[in-house]
């Protein structure tokens, strides 16, 4: 869809070839970019799911005509919604259980029971901040919506966050504004949901659980602030069934992980922050869409070498069509998390491992044969056109020699390009030999990491309730 | 008696402006059609199919290839995109056909 808006931009008139489970996001898609009602040629059924045959009967059928009359047929043009509410209007008025009824059916909860936004509850949220709550950090790339402190702000009433929550909160929405992350890309169909990476200082001052249970609800601020991504994805974003989020399942909203920066300091090795330029004394908040995690249960051995084998098995058991975005959807962008608990993390030190000999022994023993390897992303998946073996794509730079050292199928290749690309954080019960592996969606929600700002905002004051 | 809440809209206003679409043809006939591809859904199954199709239906049609225009949903996919208005416009393209959503 996001070609079709280039042309149009161009002023090169353009049709939309879409399955017909797309044709709802692809609108949405449309709308976000100020361009409604931009013609679809809608398929028969999913493309994927046809015989060939079926697939080019259909098509020739019913699609071709489509298509030519997205070019040549010039239907009257469709106006956007412009009858939505200002930031300050009272939308509803109700009891507790009112308004979270009027809510989930507007689309906009959770869920779960939020908190009535309230504009005097709002405003008492960003009262001690110092923020300008009209200040804009961007535009949603999906729905076109602006990214405004105050949007923030009344999501995380929602959500329960409390007012020394807002400079994450900011910091994340600096996160999806980036378009390095690729926040369009939230309501894919594989479903993948963000993880949230805390660290700093400041975290654990904030009540941010780095211990057990330390990707459970339960936690208030770890538990309300991942909540508040789901609910800003939702509402300012428009990741809802009907127009962006097209997850096939999804996953309940992630708790934010918080690192456990005392046990990092203990054993000498720097937080998962500095992977991405910054000084381990800094307030960083890091996120990037997650699609698999599996556990490593119950790790044993007592020196390095014993469990490497196991945590790299976890590493590749996570692994497999997200290897598209070694090459393919991404390049060069599959990057994994391998979250150690703090036994397993102290059990590498005292043997005076630091964290890349880790990622180097990762490196090593995470992988697969070549030819499962490009079944994953070839046959099996279609995610990445042409069919070509590993082989071939090295031949043509695409990839790093380590996967031709050999043209045998079954020889062992990397699930990531260098040693690197294996992340490592540290985090959960400090007393349990239990590790969990995430694998990562590439270019769609990639690792980005902001710093946080705790101090007061110089943003100019406003007289909030005035003209907007 | 339960307290009222008089609650305030969680969404946000849209930044982006409505603009007009491109004019549609009049025709196919003698255009230059070219096909945008993400890479992902049997478009390359697909798009020789319309191609052909295209071709016995309008005279003088001239379809470019997605070749052309390399993977529009991949690694490059911004840059692509930031690119394709001017060279849309380089090539002469008079319609656009892009796939495959789903």
């Amino acid at each position: 869809m996001r070609a079709s808006i280039a042309a149009e931009s161009a002023e090169i008139p353009s049709v939309s070839i879409v399955c017909d489970g797309f044709a709802g996001q692809a609108r949405a898609t449309a709308r976000g970019h100020g361009y409604d009602g931009l013609p679809l040629a809608v398929t028969v059924g999913h493309v994927d799911a046809q015989a060939t045959g079926e697939m080019f009967s259909n098509f020739l059928d019913s699609t071709v005509d489509r298509i030519i009359a997205g070019l040549i047929d010039d239907q009257p043009q469709v106006d956007a919604d412009n009858q939505e509410p200002s930031a300050l209007d009272v939308v509803f008025r109700g009891t507790i259980d009112e308004v979270n009824t009027h809510f989930v059916a507007q689309g906009w909860g959770d869920g779960h029971p939020v908190i009535p936004p309230t504009q005097d509850r709002v405003e008492r949220l960003l009262e001690e901040s110092g923020h300008d709550p009209w200040k804009t950090l961007g535009v949603a790339p999906s729905s076109g919506r602006d990214l405004t402190i105050w949007s923030v702000a009344v999501n995380a009433v929602m959500a329960g966050c409390r007012a020394e929550h807002l400079p994450i909160l900011i910091a994340l929405a600096e996160i999806l504004a980036d378009p390095a992350y690729g926040a369009e890309h939230s309501g894919n169909t594989t479903g993948a949901d963000a993880l949230i990476i805390l660290n700093g200082p400041n975290a654990r001052a904030l009540g941010f659980n780095s211990g057990p249970g330390a990707m459970r609800e339960g936690a208030h601020a770890n538990t309300s602030v991942g909540r508040w991504l789901r609910l800003y994805l939702r509402n300012v974003f428009g990741f809802t069934a009907d127009e962006h989020d097209k997850a096939t399942f999804g996953n309940p909203a992630r708790p934010v992980l918080a690192e456990d920066l005392a046990c990092l300091v203990d054993i000498g090795w720097a937080p998962l922050s500095n992977d991405f330029g910054f000084e381990s004394t800094d307030d960083i908040v890091t996120m990037a869409r997650m699609n698999s995690g599996t556990i490593i249960g119950s790790v044993f051995g007592s020196t390095p070498d014993e469990i490497v084998p196991y945590l790299a098995n976890g590493l590749t058991r996570v692994t497999a069509w997200d290897l598209t975005h070694v090459y393919g959807l991404g390049h060069d962008q599959f990057q994994p998390l391998l979250v150690l608990s703090p036994l397993l993390a102290r059990l590498f030190a005292r043997a005076g491992w630091t964290k890349s000999d880790v990622q180097s022994a990762l490196f090593e023993l995470a992988r697969i044969e070549a030819k499962t390897f490009e079944c994953f992303i070839g046959e099996w998946s279609n995610l990445t056109a042409g069919r070509r073996t590993l082989v071939d794509l090295v031949a043509e730079g695409a990839l790093p020699d380590v996967y031709a050292e050999s043209d045998d199928p079954a020889r062992l290749v990397p699930i990531v390009t260098r040693p690197e690309r294996l992340l490592i954080a540290v985090a959960g019960d400090a007393a349990r030999a239990n590790a969990y592996a995430f694998s990562n969606d590439g270019p769609h929600g990639w690792w980005t990491a902001k710093k946080i700002d705790y101090s007061h905002s110089s943003d100019l004051v406003c007289d909030v309730g005035g003209t907007r | 008696m339960d307290t009222t809440y008089d609650v305030v809209w969680p969404q946000s206003p849209r930044g982006v402006q409505q603009r007009r679409r491109a004019d549609r043809l009049d025709t196919l006939t003698n255009k230059r059609v070219a096909f945008l591809w993400d890479y992902l859904f049997r478009g390359d199954e697909l798009f020789p199919v319309l191609a052909d199709e295209l071709t016995k239906r309008f005279d003088g049609i001239e379809v470019v290839g997605y070749e052309e225009f390399g993977n529009l949903h991949g690694a490059n996919e911004k840059e692509l995109l930031l690119s394709l208005p001017a060279n849309l416009r380089d090539r002469g393209i008079d319609a656009v056909v892009s796939g495959m959503g789903c």
